[in-house]
């Protein structure tokens, strides 16, 4: 007895993961090439990509629940579908951050304060290569690398303390500024979101967890 | 209907439980530390494969079934099961056809006694009286360990007298029309046929029929009713009345139920024991754990296999 049409949907619902975050990807790292070179005209994009990012996940929610409703998966099934649909709400939300970034390149305007502070790149990086790390723990049911994509938000935590630390210090003697005041508050926002994306990449790491053990942990709680 | 049970067992997802968990629990008879030897010389999968993923019950048992063999004849039907059914929950039997899940649950009544050939070895204790062995009249265990059968097989006679049947054999002294009324109404009857309880039995709708069955044995007052594939002859309405029937019947009684619909014991019990035949077509016992786990997250992947049809 085999059931080609659930392992068919399984699969197919895997191919939706992967587009949903390549595009999500792609947004984080639009969102951050505008900030960078204040490319006004990308940011703009990447703010209009959301909906389609929103639209997608609830497709993906919309094959979930046919699939529940039609295959009655149990056991690692179930797993899966509950996982799946967990992980597209992360994914849209990480595309939300991402288009807050971008929101912030065109506040930012001409700005360079955020293309000087390199350590932002810098959590850029890291945690869209966690993001990155945890869909491919997902998809591949690879609990190890899970837990060991989790251990790496510790570098973002501290990145985002550095870095608000330090922009902070550029109102320390400023005459009341209201413009300077706002950018540094912009590159606060735009670490936190940063830091944001690492924490939900976590969650998509219990997930994958999850998926392989049937057990629901905290594996890292964020201190911020 | 009746919420379902929680089955009352601590600790069942904790980390330090799991440990547990997973190791086989020595059967009966045998030192914690003696496996049987039979079980060394063999590769790890054939090892794997007598050994249950039992989970023990905390809460108080009904029925405590251990290294139960059976055997018709030379064909050994069951392997060492051992079993915990606890008291006042349904407990499902769930596997494919042939594993010796109807075999198991006949046991219980000492409905296998009639077939000539049969044999049983090992120990079922059932409130502290054992039940397996000579000693043992079938007729006191029947009273009190009633059966629902796959097919409903109500007596050629009233409605009335199919319910007050066993209470007349057993010599009933109370109130036979008040003794009538409660077990039709416990079994969701009594509504339906109070204005006509002369009419004969075979004329009622096959899910009335069934229903009709379960009030036959209630009428009796058993401790435990056994349910052999209880909703197979039924439409989906009648099936899901005898479910929530089974759920309330729980409140009283201990329920043990052979289904082969997975759905139907993950709906309606606590606990669920899978069985499975090996190629020598003798039935053991794979995984017993409350239902939800069993259906959530299995620890055999011969019970993940089976539940998410991708048995055989």
């Amino acid at each position: 007895m085999a059931r080609t049409l659930l392992e068919e949907g399984i699969a197919k619902l895997h191919d939706d993961v992967r587009l949903l975050h390549s595009r999500t990807d792609k947004a984080i790292t639009d969102s951050m090439v505008a900030l960078q070179r204040r490319d006004l005209a990308l940011a703009r994009t990447v703010v209009e990509g959301d909906d389609e990012i929103n639209a997608e996940r609830y497709a993906i929610e919309e094959r979930c629940l046919d699939i529940m409703a039609r295959q009655a998966p149990v056991a690692s099934d179930l797993r899966e579908m509950v996982s799946v649909l967990s992980i597209v709400t992360e994914l849209e939300r990480i595309a939300d951050h991402a288009e807050g970034i971008a929101r912030i390149a065109l506040f930012l305007k001409d700005n360079p304060i955020a293309s000087e502070e390199p350590a932002l790149w810098e959590m850029k990086d890291k945690a869209q290569g966690m993001l990155r790390l945890a869909i491919a723990a997902f998809i591949d049911k690879d609990e190890a690398r899970a837990r060991a994509t989790c251990d790496l938000d510790d570098e973002v935590d501290e990145l985002y303390t550095a870095v608000n630390q330090r922009i902070m210090r550029r109102l320390a003697g400023v005459p009341h500024d209201a413009s300077e005041f706002d950018a540094v508050t912009h590159v606060i926002w735009c670490s936190h979101n940063l830091e944001r994306i690492a924490d939900r990449a976590t969650n998509i790491c219990e997930r994958a967890i999850f998926l392989v053990t049937g057990r629901l942990t905290e594996i890292n709680v964020s201190t911020y | 209907m009746t919420m379902l049970k929680p089955p009352k067992t601590p600790g069942t997802h904790d980390d330090d439980s799991d440990a547990e968990r997973r190791v086989p629990t020595p059967r009966t008879g045998q030192a914690a530390t003696q496996l049987p030897s039979s079980d060394y010389d063999l590769t790890g999968e054939i090892r794997a494969q007598q050994t249950a993923v039992r989970q023990e019950i905390t809460e108080e048992l009904s029925l405590r079934v251990r290294n139960l063999s059976v055997y018709y004849g030379d064909f050994q039907a069951l392997d060492s099961i051992d079993l915990d059914i606890a008291k006042g929950r349904v407990t499902a039997l769930i596997g494919p056809s042939g594993c010796g899940k109807s075999t198991l649950l006949r046991c219980f009544d000492r409905m296998n006694d009639l077939v000539p050939s049969f044999r049983m070895t090992g120990s079922i204790d059932f409130e502290g009286e054992e039940l397996v062995g000579y000693g043992v009249d079938p007729v006191v265990i029947r009273r009190r360990i009633g059966m629902v059968f796959q097919k409903p097989n109500p007596f050629p006679k009233s409605i009335f007298d199919n319910v007050a049947f066993g209470p007349r054999v057993n010599g009933y002294k109370g109130d036979l029309k008040e003794l009538v009324e409660q077990s039709l109404r416990r079994a969701a009857l009594w509504e339906e046929v109070k204005d006509d309880l002369k009419k004969n039995a075979l004329a009622l709708s096959g899910g009335q029929q069934q229903r009709l069955c379960i009030a036959r044995a209630i009428a009796v007052s058993p401790d435990v009713i056994l349910m052999d594939e209880p909703c197979s002859a039924l439409d989906p309405v009648a099936t899901l009345k005898i479910e929530d029937l089974m759920r309330e019947l729980a409140e009283d009684y201990t329920i043990m139920v052979v289904t082969h619909n997975m759905q139907q014991a993950a709906r309606v019990s606590d606990y669920t024991a899978f069985l499975l035949a090996a190629d020598d077509r003798t039935g053991r016992l794979v995984e017993f754990a409350p239902t939800d786990a069993i259906f959530t997250n299995p620890q055999d992947p011969r019970t993940e296999d089976y539940i998410t049809g991708r048995y055989g």
